[in-house]
């Protein structure tokens, strides 16, 4: 059950059990479902409103330098809409003594270490506002007189789809539109050898690329990632395992580059 | 826990009750979450109060038992909030005498539950053997916050002429104990025992009115740990235990492990019920009646093939023996007792309790009932038989003589029992340590045929191979996967070494219980695996993934290290190389032998072809938690290798 307020300008549906959903929003497992207005006169059955990947955003910066078998430097994660609300509903029952490793899953960096954290606007608002986490990170590379790696090394998979066929839609939680940009500047002695070519890919329910560059002596690979409909209906699984195996091959292209100690 | 029902007459009358009060509000210390920075919530107080009652009412003694928890929990975090819904379930037999709760905010208001708020319910849990009816309480505190204290006491009261005869109490909780107090009110008739585990501080004993009050104070209780390979909670933490060793009058006693068993003894030898139809002429009689050793064979292998392991339950439980074969599965306790009533009677064979993990072991000086996990058979020796035999039915590749891991070694109480004509039960039970061969050791082989083309793609065909323990285990856990979830799990094993790997075969596994093997063949592809630089190509080693990868972070250890049974994970890549390339670098061996781990990782290069060898290997014992710190470090060092790279030349 939910509320609908009546305010002098409009009204605005409410759900009081979510902890983080500011008043004007609802959460996002209640977004776009049917729902029936008990009123005096009755009703019609109506829907509720949804919310768009413009409202649901994340950016991700990962600053990195290569140095003595590990990956380190800053991260400044901001988001809004239903991802600032899930992060900060994480937050809030994260003990402070776990909050460093729940950052490192959220940056999809599971063997890393946080340090340093500093969190901003992280109690639920009144009215939509980003959360911003950023801080310290040291992730493992791997070794050798060579080095490489891939994009898929510093990003969650995209669209996890296994499976050879189904019968219900694919459900995700909302729409969104996130993009991670990882910058590894090359310490000096080291070179960068090769990189895939940029790529991009479009479906109705989602867009997808990736752009690697190099700028003076850094690797910029910028992943910009929008989930455009949050059901995906049964009779598009094809054409979304197919994509989910396309972007999965363009992240796995590796980069190399020859580094100045083994 | 332990009830027994006495059939007495009882009569009601002014009775007994055990009392309680609200915690003081001044007298509350509340932390901050600063001084519990990893839990979201800590119990200030616990009291854990029981009431055992032989009540003498005109002729007779009327007898029943108390339990009362009563808890004062402070939120200390947003996750904490989930303590504010409880839920309270007991034996459906029992009745919910007191049930009170308030909330105290921060600031110090007080707000009761209101006892309409309150949903009472059934629920039924266990499985098709243990099924049981318990009922259910559950409520929600008002108006919780941060900072809230949360306090709630509730009392229930079992039917008439049942009383706790023994039973276990875990102290430690999901979240820190500040304060723990346990109180057992004892009648003066009944005689009884306590005992601390793994704690020094000593019971307190005193006397009010008619009764014996046996107590228990403990500060700073920490909530148990979430770490891999932790002992047992009954060998880390501290708990207590409880028996009665004797009533007046009624004469039941637990004061040896013999009498302890009675109720055991009955249900495994004198429960009509359970062996309904079952006798040695269903396995047929093949051999002569002198050879012996022939009889027992042939009923292991009846025993096996008509009843399919279904699993070890962690708490005894058993369906009448044609249930079982009639279902064609058979826990632990099951395989153990069709064993014993099917083999012939001359043998005297007799059933042995056992605790299945080497980690804990009976307490001789502490005759408790029930505290056992798994059966096996005893076959003593006599003419045919040279030796006492030790037979374990849910070790399905076991011969006669062969004992798996969880129970070679093991010490049982082998029990049984002559019933009187008064229905009593003549008890007898003795402790032997378990000889025999032990089976295979358990095995983890992973080994993947690799063709590497000269575009950096490749083409893989693993079969994983399981032996001994960790094929019983796959049996088990795998039964009655579907087709999809087979799928599912084989593109998870590809997905966690290669992301953009497609499976192209994944048939079924194959088992073979007879011989405790199970192997699993797949095949998958993958395109731009390795990187072709200029003349060179960088063949990453992540085909390499063991279970425990990444699992040992940099963290403080509280607990110490146990491992179980012996285990050896093998990883085995053999890796054709692509026509007129050659090795210029593989990464260096490692080698390490600690006192309860082995580390192997090596490379052999060959003229087309690299084989990697990674191998991990446990033994059985304990690791003081000190030395957490040097074994992770061998771990990170080990697993390290799967983010290693091979480096090919092209032959000039």
């Amino acid at each position: 059950m939910i509320l609908e307020v009546e305010l002098p300008d409009r009204r605005v549906l409410v759900d009081p059990t979510s902890r983080t959903a500011s008043f004007s929003e609802l959460p996002w497992n209640d977004q776009e479902a049917d729902y029936l207005p008990i009123t005096r006169e009755g009703s019609d059955l109506l829907r509720t409103p949804a919310s768009t990947a413009k409202q649901n955003e994340s950016r991700i910066d990962l600053d990195l330098t290569p140095s003595n078998g590990v990956l380190e430097g800053t991260f400044h994660y901001r988001a809004t809409g239903a991802l600032a609300d899930s992060l900060r509903h994480t937050l809030l029952i994260t003990p402070a003594g776990e909050q460093q490793k729940m950052v490192a899953n959220l940056l999809s960096l599971s063997r890393a270490t946080v340090a340093d954290l500093n969190i901003t606007a992280q109690d639920p608002p009144e009215k939509p506002t980003p959360i911003e986490v950023s801080g310290k990170i040291r992730d493992p590379l791997n070794r050798g007189v060579l080095r490489m790696m891939r994009p898929s090394d510093l990003a969650p998979v995209f669209m996890a789809i296994s499976g050879d066929h189904r019968k219900d839609p694919i459900v995700l939680k909302f729409r969104s539109h996130e993009i991670r940009t990882v910058t590894i500047h090359l310490p000096a002695g080291a070179e960068l050898s090769s990189e895939p070519a940029s790529f991009s890919i479009e479906t109705p329910f989602a867009r997808y690329s990736l752009d690697i560059k190099r700028e003076s002596r850094s690797l910029i690979i910028k992943r910009d990632v929008t989930i455009r409909e949050h059901i995906i209906p049964a009779s598009s699984y094809a054409e979304a395992h197919a994509m989910s195996d396309t972007v999965s091959d363009a992240e796995s292209r590796p980069i190399t580059f020859r580094a100045s100690t083994p | 826990m332990k009830k027994l029902f006495l059939l007495l007459l009882f009569a009601t009358a002014c009775e007994p009750t055990l009392d309680w009060k609200w915690t003081p509000i001044d007298q509350l210390k509340r932390p901050t979450p600063a001084d519990y920075p990893k839990s979201p919530a800590v119990v200030l107080e616990r009291e854990d109060r029981f009431l055992n009652l032989a009540l003498m009412q005109g002729r007779y003694y009327v007898y029943y038992d108390e339990i009362q928890r009563h808890d004062v929990i402070q939120i200390l975090t947003e996750a904490g909030l989930k303590h504010a819904q409880v839920r309270i379930q007991f034996d459906d037999g029992g009745e919910l005498v007191l049930l009170k709760a308030r909330t105290i905010s921060p600031s110090g208001e007080i707000k009761e539950v209101e006892p309409k708020r309150v949903i009472a319910d059934t629920s039924q849990s266990g499985s098709v053997v243990d099924r049981k009816t318990e009922r259910v309480q559950l409520f929600r505190f008002p108006d919780v916050k941060i900072g809230s204290v949360l306090e709630y006491v509730y009392t229930v009261r079992s039917p008439r002429q049942q009383i706790i005869w023994a039973w276990t109490g875990r102290l430690a909780s999901d979240i820190p104990i500040r304060h723990y107090q346990m109180e057992f009110r004892l009648s003066a008739p009944m005689h009884y025992a306590f005992k601390l585990h793994n704690g020094e501080t000593k019971f307190a004993t005193r006397k009010d009115s008619d009764f014996n009050v046996v107590s228990l104070d403990l500060h700073n209780v920490p909530q148990y740990p979430e770490e891999l390979w932790s002992p047992h909670w009954q060998v880390s933490e501290p708990w207590w235990a409880f028996r009665l060793t004797g009533i007046e009058p009624a004469q039941i006693m637990y004061d040896t492990w013999a009498h302890a068993q009675k109720q055991t003894i009955d249900d495994l030898y004198f429960n009509k019920k359970n062996f309904e139809g079952i006798s040695p002429s269903l396995v047929g009689a093949n051999c002569k009646t002198t050879d012996k050793l022939c009889s027992v064979d042939q009923t292991l292998a009846f025993v096996r093939d008509r009843t399919e392991l279904s699993g070890f339950n962690e708490h005894p439980a058993w369906r009448p023996l044609k249930q079982v074969l009639s279902s064609a599965h058979a826990n632990n306790y099951e395989k153990a007792i069709l064993l014993a009533h099917l083999l012939p009677k001359t043998l005297n064979a007799q059933l042995g309790l056992l605790i299945r993990s080497h980690q804990r072991s009976f307490d001789h000086g502490f005759p408790m009932p029930r505290e056992y996990n798994h059966l096996i058979v005893y076959v003593p020796k006599q003419t045919g038989i040279d030796a006492p035999l030790f037979l374990d039915p849910s070790c399905e590749s076991c011969k006669v003589g062969e004992l798996p891991p969880w129970s070679e070694g093991r010490e049982a109480l082998v029990v049984s029992g002559t019933l009187a004509f008064n229905g009593e039960i003549d008890a007898k039970a003795d402790f032997i340590t378990l000889e025999g061969t032990p089976m295979r050791p358990a095995q983890y082989r992973a080994t993947q045929q690799v063709d590497l083309d000269d575009d950096g793609n490749i083409k893989d065909s693993v079969k994983i191979e399981r032996e001994g323990e960790v094929a019983v285990s796959e049996q088990i856990d795998t039964r009655g996967w579907t087709a999809q979830k087979w799928k599912e799990a084989d593109e998870s094993f590809i997905r966690n070494r290669i992301r953009n790997a497609r499976l192209k075969n994944s048939p079924r596994p194959r088992c073979e219980k007879k011989r405790s093997e199970c192997t699993l063949e797949l095949g998958f592809e993958a395109t731009s695996f390795a990187a072709v630089e200029g003349d060179k190509m960088i063949v990453p080693l992540s085909l390499l993934n063991g279970g425990l990868e990444d699992r040992f972070r940099d963290e403080p250890r509280s607990t110490d290290l146990s491992f179980g049974n012996s285990i050896v994970e093998d990883e085995v890549i053999h890796l054709n190389l692509p026509a007129g390339y050659q090795v210029e670098s593989v990464p260096p061996t490692m080698a390490k032998k600690l006192l309860l781990v082995e580390f192997v990782f090596e490379t052999v290069v060959g003229p087309h072809e690299i084989t990697l060898k990674r191998r991990y290997q446990t033994h059985f014992g304990r690791m003081p938690a000190s030395a957490y710190q040097e074994l992770r470090e061998f771990f990170v060092a080990f697993y390290q290798s799967r983010h290693e790279n091979i480096v090919l030349k092209k032959s000039p």
